[in-house]
């Protein structure tokens, strides 16, 4: 990825003293930071942060900014420790990374800095992106913590593992007869040497590379089992070793495992290709992309609905797709149809798969298609012949063959096709001939068409032209006469009016009379009226006549009181007294004006004032009198007047007259008691006296004298008067003012009452009169009423006549008018009529010609001589390109057949350049050399997973974008070694009792990682391929209960079993239409499993003689079926004889080869474990368990996949030798005993169940 | 012989177990032929590279999609190898397509064209048991005597030249400095005669294993012969176990 694509971020840095420090170590300058002509390329590892929960983070400069930063070229990479302080990046120390440390791991990013030295925070956005960002450490803990459980597989490989290589001579060496063991004899080894040999690797002295791996080591003896590859050579050569000398090591072994364990590493350390494979593989729902959409796929092989879902959904997934292959469901089609499809997208699939075989048999079985380039990756000697044309040195050869067959086949086409074109040539011209006439006759017809059109248009044109015209004219005809009828109508209505009308006012009366009679009546009228009014006139008169009078009087009395004022003021003088005044106030009703008001209350003030000097001059006197006398009674007592006087003054006190009164009137009762001469009493009332006699002068000397007071008085009483003649001299002027005013309305009146006169003088004689006066000015009223309407009828009627002589005038005229326009439309309706036919007979005469299809036929002539001229071209093409192509391809084939082995040479390189899709096993993936000619793949596929285990599969995933899974959790699980994981677990067992991780390895044993992928995946990303093709549907049917929790059932995609799978063979053991068999042996001691002395594995005698028999008889019934004809003579029938123990195989192999001859069949024999993978035509599976125990145990057979695999092997015929009691009613376990029974159930239902007679043997 | 007889005798027997139960001394035919063959000296060249240049010679091509489709090669190579070729000068692009340059014209002269070399002569053995040609080796083997029987299984075989081609073809071929010298083709063959291989055989039988089988030398290859082993096992095993079965135990 270039820098192009990515954002640079610039940031500053700042340096702990730490980090100077070790720069400077480093001999790198500060300063070289800073240049920045361009940014560095950094890898941002985040770290767990610190304890002040800052962001931590490495930055690690990828070695090639060494030069930049030291000045020179040094190893590893520097690495920038830093810490985000306050949004500020603080560098706090600097160390140098390993240069072999990967760098851009999956928990790393790849970015370009530029450093500065300003303060500036650092970018928001390098802050996020790093905070974004997983701790390095977190990620490989969360990795290294689930891989975890899958250490128990290494465990078990690794047992013992650590065993330097063991150099010794031997004495003998011996191959077994068909040359695939040697057996060392006379090793020179210690005890402890002896029991590490198993599984080592052997080498010989004088022979290069490994012979084989020990597969026993006991009593001096070394037994070793031959690479198949090491057997040509030890046949050469193993007579003619010098030197006796053998190495055991355990190198291969170790390898292997330690390429396992660097799956581990890598995968902790973040080196997958897919970032995101850790989650994948760990977490419980597989964190897997959504499908991206595809155009709809076209694919080159025949696939099933299955293998197209299958197919089209590895295309579409991201990440992870997994594919569930039954039996012979054709897994390899699709795994082929997928290289296909992906080399069409120029992507590179990586083919992988647990064994060689697998791979060879995935490689072998792919399309030969120029778009697919295989390349088998390996030892050469460890691949099978299936796989060896794909092999670097012989893939120019594979091309070879390829490219020459199918250019040959062209070439041989192309050699039919010359005569076969010009048969097609002549034809084409033939017909075209024929065609080329026809063809311009419909283009005549076209034309005359086209031009009869033309002429339609214009006729058509010109008919709706006339039509519309004749509309017209007939409309206005139509509109014209109906008027005239209105017209005619009309006039003789009104003559009609006229005579009436003129009937109506003829003679008679005229305006004049009108106007004489209405005078007339309406004076009449007149008379009458005021007549009526008489009564009502008189009765005004006599109102107003009251009116008067009652003036007249008024003014009467007011001249009366005028004369009364006149009198009191003249009387004023004579007046003495104020009554007299307040008489004449009060007669003349004088009102009490302010100043009148006055002076009243003067006089009487002076008036009271007068009174009360009077009253207190009398009081005085008294007072005075009281005390003359009482100082006379004193006087005798010497006790000083002035004193006392003086004393009673002191204090000023008030007295009313009453208190007075009352005083001296106590005073003189006292005076009369006898008390009157008792001093005190005395000087007491003196007191008494002397206070209000001071009293009274004090209240006396407030007063004027009496005759001010007179005077005064006096004075306002006349100011009175002659205010009261004031008054009434105004009330003199005023009733004056107010007859003048009465005089006016007498006058008025008078005036009023003077017309009201003359009419009443006036009126006439009553005599003369109607008596009903008002009955006659209501006729009269009347009679006017009617003249004037009489009037006014007859002024209308002159007037309708006069209205009506004119409009027939008018009409009379327009009449004539229209009576002479019909005439004229009827010339003109006519003449158009004529036209129109015309048109239309015209039009008739063209609709013949245009009812012809011609254009359809030109069309399709046009078309079909397009098409012959199209075919002719292309056909002439390829007849001048057929010598040219024939002529090269001449040359290329020459050039093929003739190739040798360095002609091919740069096709090799060339393919090996442009290979996609390479076929490895897993664990050679990892090997160094694959690793660095294809670190990386579009895709990996690989094939039979359920028979890898976790760590095998780990490490073509580590290398792939995209990981599609093809295996069957149904079918077996891993094989390690020789052993199943069972076997070995029991070995492991049985060598250290206190074997503690059985258990956690048993887990291991339960949980398949495709299993566990398959179940948890969403739908889309998954598969089963559900349609079989290699069984016959009996034998399908035993299998069928394996798979019924899946979402499809199994089914059989092969037509016609019965004819496709037909074995063609005919013996008394086995029929045409047996397909499934059991050879039932009876649960009895001789037939019994039987354990070898010594080992481990069990193995059935009575089987053994069963199976001998059974072959003879089919290799009878195939020679039999040959000479009938129904097998061609060179044709073999294939024959897998497997069982569940290894023993029982190596006895059945013995004796094929040691007591059969059986030239019609090709036999091969196996566990049934190793056949997995395989097919036959005809498949003997030997059950081996037969037993009473207590404990119904029948070993490995217990295991359904082990069946299910047993089972499903054989296309043709599949017969079991075993005891179907054992198996059905003696095994342990429920479930084991019910899957068998469904085996003889369906054996039953096809009628292939054969009990043995017992007596037998 | 009697020696080598007897070293083998006890390598068959290395084993204690095995035991031999019979061994023969035969004969087996192999055919020489006297073989005439030409040779050429050719550019070393390959080819796709020479077969381009045939092409853009005879046809107007521009796009590597039109030869691939004529030559059925895939385009990715052809494209590869007309940027080499155009890069080495060999050809160049002109308005009908890719034309020769005087350069090309010069080189796929020298690849067509073979420059005659003196023909040779070989002696080819056929043995008709193996279905195998060899160039026969003058030395080595020893001659059976006429006493021995000849093998009991024979074949009878048909002369194939093609196939003697191919042996001297992949034999003789060889190549210095930029050209190869190839076999061209088989100028004369005349069978020369017939010699007879002596094969030594041991019947055995591994006790422990309850198994027989054969051991065959051929005295030619001097080594163990699988094929000849393999064709008298089939046939005889069987045999060997019946009649060791009515042997009276002793």
């Amino acid at each position: 990825m270039g820098n192009a694509n990515r954002a640079t971020y610039k940031t500053s840095i700042r340096l702990t003293k730490t980090a100077m420090e070790k720069m400077g170590g480093f001999g790198i300058s500060e300063r070289s930071f800073f240049v920045a002509d361009k940014p560095f390329k950094v890898f941002i590892e985040r770290y767990p942060s610190n304890a002040d929960g800052e962001l931590s983070v490495a930055l690690i400069l990828d070695k090639s900014e060494n030069v930049r930063l030291a000045g020179k070229d040094m190893e590893g990479s520097i690495v920038l420790h830093a810490v985000f302080t306050n949004h500020n990046l603080l560098v706090t120390n600097l160390t140098m990374r390993k240069s072999y440390q990967a760098l851009g791991t999956n928990w790393q990013r790849e970015e370009y800095l530029v450093f500065d030295r300003s303060r500036d925070p650092a970018p928001v956005s390098l802050i996020n992106l790093i905070n974004r960002m997983t701790p390095a450490k977190e990620s490989s803990d969360y990795v290294k913590k689930r891989i975890g459980s899958w250490e128990g597989y290494l465990k078990i490989q690794e047992r013992g593992m650590d065993i330097p290589d063991i150099k010794t001579s031997y004495s003998s060496l011996s191959f077994s007869h068909d040359f695939s063991r040697i057996t060392l004899k006379g090793c020179q080894l210690k005890d402890t040497e002896w029991r590490q040999l198993k599984s080592l690797t052997v080498r010989l002295t004088g022979i290069a590379g490994d012979v084989g791996t020990v597969i026993k080591a006991a009593n001096r003896t070394v037994e070793v089992e031959i690479q198949s590859y090491m057997v040509k050579q030890l046949r050469e050569k193993g007579l003619a070793l010098d030197k006796r000398e053998v190495v055991f090591s355990n190198f291969a072994a170790l390898s292997q495992v330690r390429r396992l364990r660097q799956g581990f590493a890598n995968l902790e350390k973040g080196l997958a290709v897919n970032p995101n494979l850790d989650r994948i593989l760990f977490e419980e729902k597989p964190p897997v992309k959504p499908l991206r959409s595809l155009e709809k796929l076209s694919f080159d092989n025949r696939l099933n609905e299955f293998q197209q879902k299958a197919v089209s959904g590895a295309m579409a997934a991201e990440d992870l797709y997994v594919i569930q292959g039954p039996p012979g469901t054709g897994k390899t089609t699709v795994i082929s149809e997928i290289c296909l499809q992906n080399a069409r997208k120029g992507l590179r699939t990586l083919v992988a798969s647990q064994s060689n075989l697998a791979v060879d048999n995935a490689l072998g079985r792919l399309l030969a298609n120029k778009d697919i380039r295989i390349l088998r990756v390996g030892r050469t000697e460890s691949i099978e012949e299936e796989g060896k044309k794909f092999i670097e040195e012989n893939v120019g050869q594979y091309w070879k063959d390829h490219t020459l067959e199918e250019i040959t086949a062209q070439y041989e086409m192309r050699e039919k096709r010359e005569p076969e074109l010009k048969n097609a040539l002549l034809a084409n011209e033939q017909a075209t001939v024929k065609l080329e006439p026809v063809y311009e006759s419909l283009g005549r017809a076209v034309e005359e068409k086209k031009h009869a059109q033309s002429q339609r248009q214009a006729v058509q044109k010109l008919l709706e032209k006339e039509q519309l015209k004749l509309a017209t004219c007939e409309l206005e005809k139509g509109k014209v006469v109906t008027e005239s009828r209105e017209l005619a109508h009309r006039l003789h209505e009104l003559t009609d009016l006229i005579d009436q009308d003129s009937a109506l006012i003829d003679g008679k009366r005229d305006s004049a009379w009108f106007q004489e009679e209405h005078l007339r009546i309406h004076k009449q009228i007149k008379l009458y009226e005021r007549v009526i009014g008489l009564p009502r006139l008189e009765q005004d008169l006599a109102v107003k006549r009251q009116d008067l009078a009652v003036v007249t009087e008024r003014r009467d009395q007011i001249a009366g009181i005028i004369e009364q004022k006149r009198v009191a003021i003249s009387e004023m003088d004579s007046i003495k007294k104020i009554d007299g005044l307040l008489h004449v106030l009060k007669e003349q009703r004088v009102e009490e004006t302010p100043t009148i008001t006055y002076l009243i209350n003067r006089l009487e003030a002076n008036r009271e004032n007068m009174a009360e000097w009077g009253k207190l001059n009398q009081y005085n006197e008294q007072v005075t009198a009281a005390i003359s006398y009482i100082e006379k009674l004193l006087a005798p007592a010497g006790i000083s007047v002035a004193d006392l006087k003086q004393q009673a003054l002191a204090k000023t006190e008030a007295y009313t007259s009453a208190e007075i009164d009352e005083y001296l009137e106590k005073l003189r009762r006292l005076l009369k008691s006898a008390k009157h001469h008792d001093s005190i009493v005395l000087q007491k009332a003196l007191n008494g006296l002397y206070k209000r006699q001071n009293d009274l002068w004090r209240r006396g000397a407030k007063l004027k004298a009496f005759d001010v007071y007179a005077a005064e008085s006096k004075r306002a009483f006349q100011d009175l008067k002659k205010h009261l003649c004031d008054e009434l001299g105004n009330q003199q002027k005023q009733y004056r003012s107010w007859d003048e005013k009465l005089l006016e309305q007498q006058e008025k009146k008078q005036e009023d009452m003077a017309p009201l006169e003359q009419r009443h003088r006036q009126m006439p004689n009553r005599a003369e009169l109607p008596a009903d006066l008002e009955a006659a000015v209501r006729d009269a009223t009347a009679e006017l009423a009617r003249l004037q309407k009489d009037k006014a009828l007859y002024e209308q009627t002159k007037k309708k006549i006069a209205d009506h002589q004119t409009e027939r005038t008018q009409k009379a005229a327009a009449l004539e008018t229209n009576d002479a326009r019909i005439e004229a439309m009827n010339a003109n309706i006519l003449q158009v009529e004529k036209a129109v036919k015309g048109h239309e007979e015209e039009l008739l005469a063209l609709r013949e010609i245009l009812s012809s299809d011609v254009e359809r036929q030109l069309e399709q002539a046009a078309k079909d001589l397009a098409s012959l001229s199209f075919t002719k071209e292309s056909l002439k093409q390829e007849m001048k390109n057929l010598p040219l192509l024939q002529s090269i391809q001449k040359k290329w084939l020459d050039l093929l057949a003739g190739a040798n082995e360095h002609d091919l040479d740069e096709i090799r390189k060339l393919y090996i350049k442009h290979a996609n899709v390479i076929g490895t096993t897993c664990v050679a993936s990892a090997r160094k050399d694959f690793i660095d000619n294809y670190p990386e793949f579009d895709v990996v596929i690989i094939d039979e997973v359920s028979k890898a285990t976790p760590p095998e599969l780990l490490l073509p995933m580590l290398k792939g974008q995209k990981i599609i899974l093809v295996g069957d959790h149904h079918q077996l699980p891993p094989l390690l070694g020789n052993d199943t994981l069972e076997e070995t677990l029991q070995e492991m067992i049985d060598e250290d009792n206190g074997f503690e991780e059985k258990k956690e390895l048993e887990k291991l044993l339960e949980e398949s990682l495709f299993e566990r992928l398959y179940k948890n995946l969403p739908a889309a990303n998954k598969t089963m391929l559900a349609i079989q093709y290699r069984m016959h549907e009996d034998i399908m049917e035993t299998i069928s209960p394996f798979y019924k929790l899946e979402r499809d059932q199994l089914q059989c995609g092969i037509a016609d079993s019965d004819r496709e799978r037909d074995h063609l063979l005919e013996s008394p053991a086995v029929k045409r239409n047996n397909h499934l068999m059991w050879l039932d042996l009876p649960n009895e001691p001789a037939y019994f499993e039987e354990r070898m002395s010594g080992g481990k594995s069990l193995y059935n005698a009575a089987e053994l003689q069963e199976i001998r028999a059974l072959l003879v008889d089919l290799n009878e019934a195939a020679g039999e079926a040959k000479q009938a004809g129904r097998i061609h003579m060179d044709q073999q029938k294939s024959i897998g004889v497997i069982s569940f123990y290894g023993e029982q195989v190596k006895r059945l192999q013995r004796m094929i080869d040691q007591e059969l001859h059986l030239p019609h069949l090709t036999v091969r024999t196996g566990t049934v474990d190793r056949f997995q993978g395989s097919e036959r035509d005809i498949i003997v599976l030997s059950m081996v368990r037969n037993n009473q125990n207590k404990q119904g145990d029948i070993g490995f057979a217990k295991d359904y996949r082990r069946l299910n695999v047993a089972l499903s092997r054989a296309k043709e015929l599949l017969v079991l030798v075993g005891s179907s009691q054992m198996f059905t009613e003696r095994a342990k376990q429920p479930e084991t005993r019910s899957m068998y029974k469904h085996v003889l159930n369906v054996v039953k239902k096809k009628d292939g169940l054969k009990l043995l007679e017992k007596s037998r043997g | 012989m009697d020696r080598l007889i007897e070293e083998l005798r006890t390598r068959v027997t290395e084993n204690p177990e095995v035991s031999i139960v019979n061994d023969k001394v035969w004969r087996l035919p192999v055919v020489l032929y006297d073989v005439g063959y030409s040779r050429v000296k050719r550019l070393k060249m390959d080819i796709l590279m020479k077969m381009l240049l045939l092409a853009f010679q005879e046809a107007d091509v521009r796009r590597a999609a039109t030869l691939s489709d004529m030559l059925f090669v895939e385009e990715l190579f052809i494209s590869d190898l007309i940027g080499k070729m155009q890069r080495t000068g060999l050809i160049g692009l002109e308005k009908s397509g890719y034309k020769l340059t005087a350069k090309g014209y010069d080189y796929l002269a020298k690849g067509i064209f073979d420059e005659e070399m003196d023909g040779d002569k070989t002696v080819i053995s056929y043995s008709a048991a193996h279905d195998q040609y060899r160039l026969a080796e003058d030395d080595g083997h020893s001659e059976a005597g006429d006493e021995l029987p000849v093998y009991r299984y024979p074949v009878k075989g048909s002369l194939n030249k093609d196939r003697m081609q191919q042996l001297l073809s992949k034999e003789l071929s060889g190549g210095e400095e930029g050209f190869q010298t190839i076999v061209s083709g088989i100028t004369s063959c005349v069978e020369h005669e017939t010699v007879y291989i002596p094969c030594i055989e041991f019947q055995l039988y591994d006790q422990k294993q309850d198994i027989f089988y054969a051991r065959v030398w051929n005295g030619m290859s001097n080594n163990w012969d699988e094929t000849l082993e393999k064709q008298i096992e089939a046939r005889e095993l069987v045999k060997w176990r019946k009649a060791m079965m009515e042997q009276p135990v002793l």
